[in-house]
């Protein structure tokens, strides 16, 4: 059984909504999608180093994105996937978020009073690796990740007004994407997992999940 | 960590630019701005550094000051005048009272000197 507490969807939604109104991001007044100063939250509003160096060697037999030291309140980008990350941005941004996710929900929920780990236990370091299995910390700082940088409010908005505007297509993520400064399969995990847009096996693009089980809902 | 380091990321701080904002503005790697704030670099060129002075509305003497970097005006001082290294060698040795009559010397405007 894991250690950290299991938290809801709309948990979730709150825990980043709250980050966003606390430094003071309008996510619910836009008309268009605006980037989350990913970067600008960790140092200036959490008071967390971003510091940029080879860390390799945390997991030689994976590739390690980045880790979080809670300890010296330090989140360390591996400076070996600098050219990745530069490449794409959206994946960058996302690594950010997601060391963030572990600060917020595995070491310091100041909301609660609680740590689920000991603050000042210097061996205590999150890494994080490119993988397909992971442990449930990693899926809570990535759902954190997704809602934090593509809040519901903002996403519900411009998918309501795409959709009044006929069937969505593949182009138009890819247009969307880039304005919320995340990676397509982020933007798509995050309309899957709000049930805003459904992608079949075939890529073929439904509005939800329930219209690609052949369920249509009608409004009437 | 190195005192610019120090001094760069409080700046940084007070005035919300991250480090990739920074590096943007100034024309430097933003891997680098990491480095020279954990002192694991050191600090980058004085035209960068200038720069950063702009970005930070600060006196840029401070920031080279704070690298351990002599302005290339004033390396430009030291090399025309020959008495300025003579007198810099010295510095390090005046008295309280000396540095005093100094001051008040270079409160003087040179025609005060020639009276």
């Amino acid at each position: 059984m894991s250690k950290y507490p299991f938290i809801t969807h709309d948990e979730m939604e709150r825990i980043t909504q709250g980050i966003l109104r606390d430094y003071g991001f309008d996510f619910e007044n836009k008309d268009l999608p605006e980037a989350v100063p990913i970067d600008e939250i960790i140092e200036f509003h959490y008071g967390l180093d971003i510091h940029w160096e080879p860390i390799d060697h945390f997991d030689p037999s994976g590739l390690v994105m980045a880790a979080i030291i809670p300890s010296d309140k330090r989140i360390i980008m591996n400076e070996s996937c600098k050219e990745l990350f530069e490449e794409k941005i959206g994946t960058m941004h996302f690594t950010m978020a997601h060391e963030l996710g572990h600060w917020v929900l595995h070491v310091c929920d100041r909301d609660n009073l609680q740590t689920s780990i000991d603050f000042n236990d210097s061996s205590q370091t999150f890494f994080c690796r490119s993988r397909s299995k992971k442990p449930p910390e990693e899926y809570q700082a990535d759902l954190f990740a997704g809602s934090l940088l593509i809040p519901k409010p903002i996403i519900q908005k411009v998918m309501g007004n795409m959709k009044a505007q006929g069937k969505i297509q593949m182009k138009q993520l890819y247009w969307l994407a880039p304005m919320f400064k995340v990676s397509i399969s982020a933007l798509i995990v995050r309309l899957k997992q709000l049930d805003l847009l459904y992608i079949g096996d075939d890529g073929t693009i439904y509005d939800s999940k329930s219209e690609s089980q052949g369920q249509i809902i009608f409004d009437f | 960590m190195s005192e610019f380091g120090e001094l760069l990321k409080s700046l940084r701080k007070n005035y919300k630019i991250s480090q990739r904002k920074l590096a943007e503005l100034v024309g430097i790697d933003f891997t680098y701005i990491s480095k020279i704030e954990s002192g694991t670099m050191d600090p980058p060129a004085e035209d960068k550094i200038l720069k950063m002075a702009e970005v930070f509305k600060v006196d840029p003497d401070q920031l080279l000051i704070s690298a351990k970097k002599v302005p290339s005006e004033l390396q430009k001082i030291i090399t025309e005048h020959q008495d300025v290294p003579v007198f810099l060698r010295k510095a390090s040795s005046f008295s309280p009272q000396q540095w005093e009559r100094i001051r008040g010397i270079m409160n003087e405007t040179p025609e005060d000197g020639e009276k």
